[in-house]
């Protein structure tokens, strides 16, 4: 076991890191009060190539793995995790659903766009009756000669009105539900399909949210990803990588809120000397650091697993659920130790704690992930 | 073009400083000329390695590290020696050394190096590109509140001035092309120290004086010859 990150990936860390600090932290208050996403400088990642990370070169992205991803999540959501989300959904959901179940003409007609970070991917699964219960969706997918038909409305699609590819679930056979579960891709423009309404959020509000409507939506049948009925696998499998995203997206948010709370028990000073000094705060912050330590490990472990294909259903499962408490709570504890200040918005904090609350919401709520982690216990 | 960039690493305490800033200009030159772009690290032991691979992430195509047990007692003239002493040999049109943060935030060491090779040096440069002129590059050098717009003939020296409004960052390919391949280290050879730098250390920030306006000779020479007696200077 190697607990150290090599020459290399520390280089890439350090390259985002210094990206993020310079470029997505100026603006981050007013795009998160003003619901606006940095497209621009989503695309100048992209073409520093930090965007299609975990994916092989000829299909746009880098030729990294999941652990560079993972790293570039982290770093990006210590500073913004509006970025960071709209970043793993395009990488995670959206890749990772052509990934999984397209044909290699397919995966090179529909990647290059969204992993060079050109352009932005979406995921449409969710339904209003449909969360936790996936395999519930009503939204059809009809067969009508060489087309497929599409019929339904999506909801809570991040990137939905910035993205030009969308990896959309609809049942090809309705009277088998999940089993009847189909994947396609859809272009952004094809005649049938809008964007509806767009969401205004708690958190995460540069991130651009928002349904996805589909009346008579006429595709052609080579956007069928995988075989009709294996799409519940598809997304299955889209969302465990997801979650190692979200779980990386948590821990980033968990570390920016940290050294903000550390830099500030260092600076405040109250009765007479630094806040610190009050051992109360500062065994607060031990604590702290051990629950992020303990959540980066996990998330580091569940990634590496994926890259080394290992089974990585329960590692990511379970990250997700360390590392999105750990996002709640120490935001929430930050917020707490920067008292009055840490309600301001100018501190930062306070947005950090409302981004880190859907954390622990998508990708599977952390109840789900309690379920598929108990489940494989009681196999 | 061919462009050999110059960098010194220097020792402070326990923490070595890596100027960057002619690094940036050479990758800035690259961008829109496609040159060939050789980094020098002038460091103490191997720590040059890291810095040469941070080059090549940002854009640069090789470097070699040069090493000096004894850098940081040697003075400016050695460096220049021992810069001089590895880039004769080579081919280049166009030298950039940084400014900052080596040097005590002068710049003699490009100009000694320049005055060794014997070709032209340019201190304090803004903004370089290549001349519509054939064999030439424009050049603006920025002189405390003026900006000099020069135009100078290749092959020349000059040290540029960093830009930390546009930084320019690693990309992924420059990573993966740094790390996949062996960093040569050589040994600084050519120079004869002839004088010793003791010891190194930062100093505190100075203070802003007072500035007293509207008087007589004989005023200000009794208010400096009070403040000087306050601090029991005489």
């Amino acid at each position: 076991m190697d607990f150290q990150l090599s020459e290399k990936r520390l280089a890439l860390q350090q390259a985002i890191r210094e990206f993020a600090e310079n470029e997505l932290a100026p603006g981050v208050i007013e795009r998160d009060e003003a619901s606006e996403y940095p497209l621009e400088l989503y695309k100048k990642l992209g073409k520093m190539g930090y965007v299609g990370l975990p994916y092989e070169e000829k299909y746009g992205g880098s030729g990294g793995d999941y652990l560079d991803y993972a790293i570039a999540v982290e770093e990006i959501s210590k500073v913004d995790a509006s970025m960071g989300i709209s970043y793993s959904v395009a990488m995670s959901l959206y890749g990772g659903s052509v990934m999984a179940a397209a044909t290699e003409e397919q995966k090179l007609e529909f990647l290059p766009d969204v992993l060079s970070g050109r352009t932005l991917g979406a995921f449409g699964l969710t339904e209003p009756n449909a969360g936790s219960d996936a395999g519930g969706c009503v939204t059809t997918a009809e067969k009508k000669g060489d087309k497929y038909v599409l019929n339904g409305l999506k909801c809570f699609n991040t990137n939905g009105p910035l993205a030009d590819h969308f990896a959309v679930y609809a049942l090809t056979q309705p009277e088998l539900g999940a089993k009847g579960l189909s994947c396609f891709h859809v272009k952004k423009g094809t005649p049938g399909f809008t964007i509806g309404k767009i969401e205004n959020k708690m958190g995460i509000r540069a991130a651009q949210v928002s349904e996805l409507v589909f009346e008579n939506c006429e595709i052609p049948e080579t956007a069928l990803m995988g075989q009709e009925g294996q799409g519940f696998k598809t997304a299955m499998k889209a969302l465990d990588g997801g979650r190692i995203g979200v779980a990386a997206q948590g821990l980033g948010i968990a570390e920016g809120a940290f050294e903000i709370a550390r830099k500030y028990l260092m600076t405040r000073e109250q009765f007479g000397k630094p806040i610190y000094r009050n051992q109360h705060l500062a065994f607060k912050m031990a604590e702290l650091e051990c629950e992020i330590e303990q959540a980066k490990y996990m998330v580091y472990k569940a990634a590496l697993d994926k890259s080394e294909g290992r089974p990585y259903t329960i590692p990511a499962a379970k990250a997700k659920l360390v590392c999105t408490n750990a996002a709640m709570h120490v935001t929430t504890e930050a917020v707490q130790m920067l008292g009055g200040n840490g309600f301001m918005r100018e501190y930062h904090v306070e947005r950090m704690m409302r981004d880190a609350k859907i954390t622990q919401i998508y990708e599977g709520t952390n109840e789900i992930q309690k379920l598929v982690i108990s489940g494989a216990m009681f196999r | 073009m061919k462009i050999i960039v110059l960098t010194k690493q220097v020792k402070i305490g326990d923490t070595v400083k890596c100027d960057f800033a002619g690094i940036e200009a050479a990758v800035r030159i690259k961008e829109h000329t496609k040159a060939d772009v050789i980094v020098y690290v002038l460091c103490e032991k191997s720590d040059g390695v890291m810095q040469v691979r941070d080059a090549i992430a940002m854009g640069c195509d090789r470097g070699e590290v040069i090493v000096a047990d004894d850098l940081g007692e040697l003075d400016i003239w050695s460096c220049a020696r021992i810069f001089a002493e590895h880039v004769e040999p080579k081919c280049y049109d166009l030298i950039i050394s940084g400014g900052f943060p080596t040097d005590a935030d002068t710049v003699p060491l490009g100009l000694l190096t320049a005055n060794i090779l014997g070709i032209t040096s340019i201190s304090h440069v803004e903004n370089i590109c290549i001349s519509e002129k054939a064999g030439y590059v424009d050049i603006d050098r920025r002189i405390e509140d003026r900006l000099e717009l020069l135009n100078v003939k290749l092959p020349c020296l000059i040290s540029a001035l960093s830009h930390p409004e546009d930084p320019i960052y690693k990309t992924v390919s420059g990573i993966n092309k740094a790390y996949s391949k062996e960093i040569p280290v050589l040994d600084a050879k050519g120079y004869d120290n002839k004088a010793i730098v003791l010891d190194t250390f930062k100093l505190g920030e100075r203070k802003r004086g007072v500035s007293l306006t509207a008087i007589s000779t004989d005023e200000a020479v009794s208010a400096i010859i009070d403040k000087i007696t306050m601090q029991h200077l005489l």
